[in-house]
């Protein structure tokens, strides 16, 4: 009888310390994994703060290229957003060009002022060195030797001529048809020619996946045109600008990093929103100007700031008609420092 | 059950309660430092978020001074800041100086968010005295942007230049960074 009891004590024993330490077993592993989420939380939050800082920093300082190194998650750059999990920014006037997702343990930030002739803005643009940019042109014209020295050294970037360009480029230069794969997680071709050589994706590159591969063509009147890989062949993705005058140089780097048409359009609306606010203050200035002694050397400049101006208002604004306004204003500006007049800009 | 077992379970259920007690204390001596290190972050935050606000409005070309396009560090163009007086609307009227960037629109937000801008000249003697010129006003408290109120207040010497005369003048620039 006493046996059976001290049995039963037993079995009581047991399970009451099962069951107690099954409750603190549960109470600690439920700490564990909140502490786990809140961490990853935490550090989703801290690459989006970071970002933010990188933003801020990037609108207060112009022609500088940093790599930075970050948690090697994957961040999304939309319009207006950036997101990295659940952790997101939202932004009312965004100025960003980069690829539409980024992962990678650094990202490479650069700035370039936007001046038309006055500046206007800091351009940010973001990549990281898992994306290869490979250009294609003619690097001895003015316009596509710009555009491979406005790329930064520290992001991938090879440079290959196209056929058919005359004079024969230098013997250091590859053809363009010597293209191989050097395992990147993203390429992105960037053609700044008159004609097209990739007519369909390069072969060493057909296995990768669609998404990965991306091409920007830059035709001789710099009208951008977008594609996407589609199988082995391009899905078009024409963007809504003028195809009959040049671009602003500036921006075109925009188009090399903006992987995605929305996000370059997106970005381009908040660039024309900054270029009409800053010009409408010039605008305002100059007329305090005008008043007084040097009053008739403004004559004109007016007429030039609004075209400027129209830029920001325009679907498809009149590119000519603004270089020709940008050119107006910088002969002004010198001959108002001949006249010791107080400057435009 | 015997009085021994029963012992036994009591003596179970005390280092139960000893136990949870002690987990109990930890918990809260670690809540309590994290608590604390959230605090500092947050007030670090609050600096920060000031000091960028003044790196964002003195890199601002809307107010910066320039010529031919190389700009002067720590200066404000008279002329561009003058330009409140003409904001035929402003959203509220101050004594001495107007708004020239608080819109509906809200454009600004992104680079000053939820702060108040001033400049004020402090040397030569402005006339009319004490000239202030609010730049931006964005006040989560609603209390008018000469008050502190809760944010946090960063003075940054400046020069403030007149194109029209190509004089300078010693200012300030004093920027509240709110939050909550």
């Amino acid at each position: 009888m006493k046996s059976r009891k001290s049995a039963v004590e037993m079995q009581f024993n047991w399970l009451f310390v099962m069951i107690i330490g099954g409750i603190i077993l549960v109470t600690f592993l439920g700490f564990a994994m909140k502490q786990r989420d809140v961490s990853e939380d935490l550090t989703k939050s801290s690459i989006a703060s970071s970002l933010d800082a990188i933003i801020s920093s990037a609108q207060s300082s112009s022609g500088e290229v940093s790599v930075i190194k970050v948690p090697d998650e994957e961040m999304t750059f939309e319009c207006n957003r950036i997101a990295v999990g659940n952790a997101a920014k939202q932004y009312e006037n965004l100025i960003l060009f980069s690829p539409k997702t980024i992962k990678s343990d650094s990202i490479i930030t650069q700035t370039m002022s936007l001046n038309i002739p006055f500046k206007t803005a800091n351009l940010l643009f973001v990549t990281s060195p898992d994306v290869r940019y490979i250009l294609v042109g003619d690097f001895r014209k003015d316009f596509t030797k710009w555009v491979k020295e406005s790329m930064p050294k520290e992001a991938v970037v090879d440079a290959f001529y196209s056929n058919g360009i005359s004079p024969p480029p230098l013997a250091v230069e590859k053809p363009f048809n010597e293209i191989e794969n050097e395992k990147h997680s993203k390429v992105r071709f960037v053609v700044v020619a008159e004609t097209d050589p990739f007519s369909a994706v390069p072969s060493p590159f057909q296995d990768m996946e669609d998404k990965d591969v991306t091409k920007l063509v830059i035709s001789g009147n710099g009208d951008v045109n977008f594609y996407r890989k589609s199988g082995t062949g391009w899905a078009a993705a024409s963007i809504d600008l003028n195809p009959t005058h040049q671009y602003i140089n500036e921006t075109v780097i925009g188009a090399i990093y903006s992987d995605d048409k929305e996000q370059y359009k997106c970005s381009m609306g908040n660039v024309k929103k900054r270029v009409q606010k800053v010009t409408d203050v010039y605008k305002k200035r100059v007329v305090g100007f005008a008043t007084g002694t040097c009053g008739s050397a403004y004559t004109g400049v007016d007429t030039s700031l609004n075209t400027i101006s129209s830029f920001a208002l325009e679907t498809q604004p009149n590119i000519a008609a603004m270089i020709t306004a940008i050119r107006s204003i910088i002969a002004k500006n010198k001959e108002l420092q001949i006249s010791s007049c107080p400057l435009i800009y | 059950m015997t009085g021994k077992s029963q012992l036994q379970i009591g003596e179970i259920v005390a280092v139960l309660v000893v136990f949870f007690m002690m987990s109990l204390i930890g918990f809260v001596v670690y809540f309590s430092i994290i608590r604390g290190e959230v605090q500092d972050l947050t007030e670090n935050a609050k600096s920060l978020g000031s000091v960028g606000v003044v790196k964002i409005a003195l890199s601002l070309p809307e107010l910066q001074c320039s010529e031919n396009n190389v700009v002067r560090e720590s200066c404000f163009d008279k002329a561009k800041i003058e330009l409140a007086k003409e904001d035929p609307a402003p959203v509220k009227a101050y004594p001495n100086g107007n708004l020239i960037f608080k819109e509906p629109s809200n454009y600004y937000f992104d680079l000053f968010g939820f702060s108040t801008i001033q400049v004020k000249q402090v040397y030569p003697d402005p006339n009319p005295p004490n000239a202030v010129w609010t730049i931006y006003d964005n006040n989560i408290y609603g209390t008018p942007p000469t008050a502190q109120g809760s944010g946090f207040q960063s003075n940054i010497p400046i020069i403030i230049f007149d194109p029209g005369t190509r004089e300078n003048y010693f200012g300030v620039l004093t920027v509240i960074s709110y939050s909550r």
